[in-house]
């Protein structure tokens, strides 16, 4: 009779070492005493990183690197079909749990402690996305400034170096940098200034995909970066979409091109007086196998994409109850008087070009948690 | 050149030495010379063994058919959670490297995202906590979310 319990701690190594997360590891030491002394627990690695500023930045008084990660969970009741959730956690230096919008990344407020008890989902690791958090204190010559202010940026995190201790880190240029990405290596500990555009052109997405970086701007050039600064560029888009996001979808990146109606439409994106998904329509392309060319996509198949304000990622529809394929799910910042008053999200359907509020697609909104679950603690 | 080997309930089983080598345990004891009698696996069931040399002898045939090997190597794991547990250990125990390394992604695809009682009532294993080390791990994989 196999007495799995009894399994000899060596072999369990070599089952736990091809289980590629932290929870399935949390699992094993869930089962049973033997095997939860022979399974030790890991530090998380990268949660909560200080990294260096630049030289010329007299203003920023700490820069940190955050890791946000993003799970499928399910849950099973008896006599029901599952349900699953999309959930977007951010733990912070002292080990608090947050959990934010899965698009915007914004921290969900309002309910009561909720408390999850990871035993009772079952759980998948989609993926990460990281940020830098950089507390600045501006209008040093504007007393009624004078308090410390954060702004999130967006950044492409790759774990480099033999035993991948070491990370690397591409952002774009804030103020000025002129459409260029600044680049830091933790084992060098220095930020350095890459493909500096000329001024009119930005860059709006950074990603890594298969142990490269890459990086679009405004006008639609696209580069790739490896962690040895080697660069190559990707055959244009063109310049006419107002935003573009890189996402990984099926093993292949993807760039998604979002179009407003007209030229000038940007001053209706979420504001009070147009209320509603701004883009006009989508274009989706794929980068080739050689990695220097965009081909149109027509369909994503049974992908479903979202699209978020500082990263991106993509799921099967198959592993969404309820769920179309071929779906774009992105969310669009709302204003208020000139404020930043939130984000609205809205569902894109690729084939027929239809387009609505995600309260409009329940088995979409109800996928990202809590959804449906309520407020009320476990 | 054929080697005798006896399993732990005395069967014994005339195998090429060819198809033995693919254990490196084995291996070892035809170089040190001690394999002229027959082999003792005191470890290693006739049901188990019978498997292991199947796959020993496939391994050797369809060595030059990738397509054809991972087709039967597909099909071989496919076995329930109480033989894959003999079949872990026979690997082990005789040192064969791709068997150890199939079993053991066997066995985390079957583990993987399931919920800890599922994968005790998968693997037949017992709850054994003491209440203390319940309140532990209760904490370990609790998500609190601060508002």
């Amino acid at each position: 009779m196999a007495d799995w319990s009894q399994l000899p701690r060596d072999l369990l190594h070599l089952i736990a070492k091809r289980l590629k997360t932290r929870i399935d590891l949390l699992r094993l030491r869930s089962i049973c005493s033997s095997w939860r002394s022979s399974i030790a627990l890991t530090p998380k690695q990268h949660r909560h990183t200080p990294i260096p500023t630049t030289d010329d930045s007299k203003f920023i008084l700490s820069l940190d690197l955050s890791v946000h990660t993003v799970y499928l969970i399910e849950s099973q009741q008896e006599g029901s079909p599952p349900k699953r959730w999309l959930v977007k956690v951010f733990e912070d230096q002292h080990g608090r749990m947050h959990l934010l919008d899965p698009l915007s990344s914004s921290k969900v407020v309002g309910f009561d402690n909720l408390l999850l008890d990871l035993r009772e989902f079952k759980v998948f690791e989609l993926c990460q996305e990281h940020v830098l958090h950089r507390t600045a204190m501006y209008g040093v010559h504007e007393p009624w400034r004078s308090r410390p202010v954060v702004e999130v940026d967006k950044v492409a995190f790759m774990c480099v170096g033999p035993e991948n201790n070491d990370f690397a880190l591409v952002t774009p240029h804030r103020d000025g940098g002129g459409g260029g990405l600044a680049f830091f290596n933790s084992r060098i500990q220095q930020w350095i200034t890459i493909g500096s555009h000329p001024a009119t052109s930005s860059c709006i997405a950074v990603t890594h995909f298969e142990g490269k970086f890459y990086a679009v701007d405004t006008k639609g050039r696209t580069i790739s970066i490896d962690q040895f600064l080697d660069s190559k560029v990707v055959t244009n888009l063109g310049s006419d979409a107002y935003m573009k996001y890189l996402v990984e979808a099926g093993g292949e990146l993807l760039v998604v091109e979002a179009y407003l109606p007209f030229p000038n439409a940007e001053g209706l994106i979420g504001s009070e007086s147009h209320r509603g998904l701004c883009i006009d329509y989508f274009e989706v392309s794929k980068l080739n196998k050689e990695g220097d060319k965009w081909v149109k996509v027509n369909s994503l198949g049974d992908w479903v994409l979202f699209l978020g304000i500082y990263s991106s990622f993509s799921v099967l529809a198959s592993e969404l109850p309820g769920c179309k394929g071929n779906c774009i799910v992105v969310t669009q910042p709302r204003w208020k008087e000139f404020n930043l008053d939130g984000h609205d999200t809205y569902v894109v359907e690729l084939e027929s070009g239809r387009s609505g509020p995600l309260e409009n697609y329940p088995d979409f909104s109800k996928l990202l948690f809590p959804g449906d679950m309520g407020t009320s603690s476990t | 050149m054929a080697l005798e080997l006896k399993s732990s309930d005395n069967k014994i089983f005339e195998v090429e030495e060819l198809v033995a080598v693919q254990s490196e345990t084995i291996k070892s004891l035809v170089e040190d010379g001690c394999a002229d009698n027959v082999i003792p696996l005191p470890n290693v069931d006739s049901k188990t063994l019978e498997l292991v040399l199947d796959w020993c002898k496939n391994h050797v045939d369809m060595k030059l058919d990738e397509e054809k090997l991972k087709e039967y190597e597909d099909k071989f794991i496919e076995v329930d959670q109480a033989v894959l547990y003999d079949l872990l250990l026979a690997a082990n125990y005789l040192n064969i490297k791709d068997l150890l390394n199939r079993a053991c992604q066997k066995v985390a695809d079957m583990l993987k995202g399931k919920t800890p009682e599922q994968i005790r009532e998968t693997l037949n294993i017992v709850n054994d906590f003491s209440p203390e080390e319940e309140e532990e791990i209760r904490k370990e994989n609790l998500w609190a979310f601060e508002e």
